[in-house]
Formats: C-alpha cells, sequence, structure tokens
C-alpha cells in the first residue's frame, strides 16, 4: 500500500521505502520501522498505547521488543521523516504512547495490487475440477508403477518352485510346484547331483530342476539339470544344461 | 502461470509410457534368440547316446522360426559330428507361454557326420511325429527361458 504523507512524502508500505516524488531519493527502512509507520498511518489519529504497538509490531510477528526498543524505532522514524521534510508526524503521549499527528495530511495513495504472501497462506493454485484431475491421474500411475514394480521384483514363476537353501548362495528351481516337504527332498536330491557333477553353485547363479516320472514308474524318467552362471553384471551368461531319458530296458 | 496443463501432460505421458511397458511385457516370447550348452544322455536298446550340443533357437516372430543343433554325439561304438537346422512355420500361439509350430523342413550341413536314426533319439524327445513341434517357454529370471516340449522341459536357454 502506498501512503502520502503531508502532500510531500510517499511511502511504500510494500518494500518500506520513504521516497520524495520531486526527488530521487530513496530512504529504505528497516522492517519493524515500516510496519511502525504503516501502524500509525492506519491508525487514524487514535491514541496508540505502547503496549499495542509492541504487540502488533513485534510479537505478531514472533519478534520480542522492549519499551527502549519501541523508543528507538520511533525516533528512526522521526529522523528520516525529518530528513525528508516531514516533522512531529508522530507525538507522544507521555505515559501513554504514541499517536499520529492528526494536524499533518495522509492520504492513501494506491492498495497493492496482491496482499503479500504471508497474509494468504491458503493460496489456491487449480481449481477443483483440475485438482481432481491431477489426483485422479497420480493415483493411477501410482497403481500401474506398484504393479509394474511387484512384477519386477517377484521373482515367483508359476509352476516353478523356488528352493531356499542356507548352504548355497544360489538361486535354486524345481520345475513343478510342490509342497515344503517335498521341497526338502528335491532340494536333497539335487545337492547330490551337484555333487556328482562337482558344480558349485555361487552367489547369482541359477540352477534348474525338473524330474519327470510318474509314481508307479520310475524306473523311466526324464530328468534335466540346468546349471547357469552368472557374469560380472551379475546376470546369467549361459546355461550348461543335462538332460537324460532314462529307459531301463531290463524291465 | 497455470501450471495444471504442463503437470497433467507430464503424468498423462507417465502413464502412457507405463502402459506400453505392460502391454509389452504381456505381449508374449517372440521374437526371440535363445542359446543354451546342453549334455543330453538317451539311453536306448543299443546303449547311451550322447549328445554334447549347442542348442539354438531363434523364433523371428509368432509365426515363423528355428532351431540349430550343433556338436558331438557319442555312442558306443562311434563319436560323430551332428549339425542340423529346424525350419519352423504356420506358429499359432496356444496360451501365454506355449507355441505349436509346423516343422517345414530338417536339413543337415555338409559337415554331419550323424546319421538321422541316431538325432532322431534326441530329436523325437521335442516332437512325437516329426510334423509339428510344441514350445512352451517359461521365463524364469531375467533372461533365462526354460524350454519344454510336451513331454519334459529340455533345456535351460539364455536370450541374445
Amino acid at each position: 500500500m502506498k501512503y502520502l504523507i503531508d502532500r510531500l512524502i510517499i511511502f511504500n508500505s510494500d518494500d518500506g521505502t520513504l521516497q520524495l516524488p520531486s526527488s530521487e531519493d530513496v530512504i529504505k527502512l528497516a522492517l519493524p520501522a515500516a510496519r511502525l509507520l504503516e501502524t500509525f498511518l492506519s491508525s487514524e489519529g487514535k491514541e496508540l498505547t505502547r503496549e499495542y504497538l509492541l504487540e502488533t509490531v513485534w510479537d505478531n510477528h514472533g519478534l520480542h521488543a522492549s519499551g527502549s526498543n519501541l523508543n528507538q524505532y520511533v525516533s528512526i522514524l522521526r529522523r528520516n521523516l525529518a530528513l525528508l521534510g516531514c516533522h512531529e508526524l508522530i507525538v507522544t503521549l507521555p505515559k501513554v504512547g504514541f499517536k499520529l499527528n492528526a494536524a499533518i495530511h495522509v492520504e492513501v495513495m494506491e492498495v497493492s495490487a496482491a496482499p503479500p504472501a504471508s497474509s494468504q497462506p491458503h493460496r489456491r493454485r487449480f481449481s477443483p475440477l483440475q485438482n481432481r484431475i491431477i489426483l485422479s491421474l497420480l493415483t493411477v500411475f501410482l497403481i500401474i508403477a506398484a504393479v509394474l514394480g511387484y512384477a519386477y521384483y517377484n521373482d515367483t514363476v508359476e509352476g516353478v518352485t523356488k528352493l531356499q537353501t542356507s548352504d548355497s548362495l544360489c538361486d535354486i528351481h524345481y520345475v513343478h510346484n510342490i509342497s515344503e516337504e517335498e521341497s526338502r527332498l528335491v532340494l536333497s536330491k539335487i545337492m547330490q547331483v551337484m555333487k556328482q557333477k562337482k558344480i558349485v553353485c555361487k552367489k547369482n547363479d541359477v540352477v534348474i530342476y525338473s524330474n519327470e516320472a510318474s509314481i508307479s514308474n520310475k524306473d523311466d524318467t526324464r530328468e534335466l539339470f540346468s546349471y547357469c552362471h552368472a557374469g560380472k553384471s551379475q546376470e546369467v551368461v549361459s546355461c550348461d544344461n543335462f538332460y537324460h531319458y532314462k529307459w531301463n530296458k531290463n524291465r | 502461470m497455470n501450471k495444471f496443463w504442463p503437470i497433467a501432460g507430464i503424468l498423462g505421458a507417465l502413464m502412457l509410457i507405463s502402459l506400453l511397458v505392460i502391454q509389452s511385457l504381456n505381449a508374449g516370447i517372440p521374437p526371440l534368440k535363445c542359446k543354451a550348452f546342453s549334455r543330453a544322455t538317451i539311453d536306448t536298446e543299443n546303449g547311451a547316446l550322447i549328445f554334447s550340443l549347442v542348442e539354438n533357437l531363434q523364433l523371428y516372430n509368432k509365426v515363423e522360426g528355428m532351431l540349430e543343433y550343433e556338436g558331438y554325439v557319442k555312442s558306443p561304438d562311434s563319436n560323430t559330428y551332428l549339425e542340423r537346422t529346424i525350419y519352423l512355420s504356420q506358429g499359432e500361439q496356444v496360451d501365454t507361454e506355449t507355441y505349436t509350430f509346423k516343422i517345414s523342413k530338417i536339413t543337415s550341413s555338409p559337415l554331419n557326420r550323424t546319421t538321422d536314426e541316431t538325432f532322431q533319439q534326441m530329436w523325437l524327445e521335442n516332437t512325437s511325429d516329426n510334423q509339428s513341434i510344441t514350445l512352451n517357454l517359461k521365463k524364469v529370471k531375467g533372461n533365462m527361458l526354460i524350454v519344454s516340449s510336451t513331454y519334459s522341459p529340455q533345456y535351460t536357454c539364455v536370450k541374445y
């Protein structure tokens, strides 16, 4: 907001400057001094107690000041106004406070187009419809991202059982869905095969095992043991497969 | 400045990209180039045949592809070089990971010294009638695929 004081000085409360329109002289006031002057200019000549001024200029802005601080800032204002040719704008009321000198003309020149940001904490950026659209798009995107993330990190494969073992650092998979009890038996069988083939399963390597046999006829089986080893980038680079079609011709 | 449209545009683009990624994940496996080292032991009435091969499966799309075998076969009385190419055509997708193809042609390289009869001992683990082949391609982890015939998983290959 801009005030014209004594038809002589322009005070801009937005940036705390005092200016003579006839010259280029500008005095920049400290923030408390600017707030104090604005309080006086908007008081319409009413008596302003010291308590009221301390509360309005300092306490309400999270600051603390004493009576002597108030006196100091009043005298700063008087000095700066005097420099620009305005004397006795602020009148002291002994033991009470201060008031604006009614004999000096004060006029509001213009109201700021945009109030200071601090006075509008809930500034709205979008319309409610726009907010809803953005929220919907964001929700859908997050759902899709979650699905993709789950698909990427979830290493379970349908029809394949991942067998965990504390001894081994590599992944061991069995190509069938089996129970936990069966898993232990199959794992033991896989360990035997690995021992036979002298395979040491290292971290990031993958072992895949399959054994196709009927319960009634365990003589004829198809067995696949795949040992896939990882390269530098921890991704599998090649697989060695051992396939055996076992046929018992003596049966 | 109203930032609604740029933000909505960026979110829309991210959604579109995510949907394209999901679509590509569900689009099936072909095209595919996959290789494996394989040691297949086939028990026969005349003793065991041991095929030490490099297997190369290529599916150009869901309709056409080829299978290549290259290596050695050790039988009780001989050790021969094997090199065969099987051409696949008229492919059809059966389910998300299963495809059937017509075997349009099987060719031997000039260097091949393995008889058809010996080759068939291994090859017939993949197809029963030599007319068609059903391939089940199961993604395990990263770039690995378990390739199965109607009888059993045959090998695990690595995409390249």
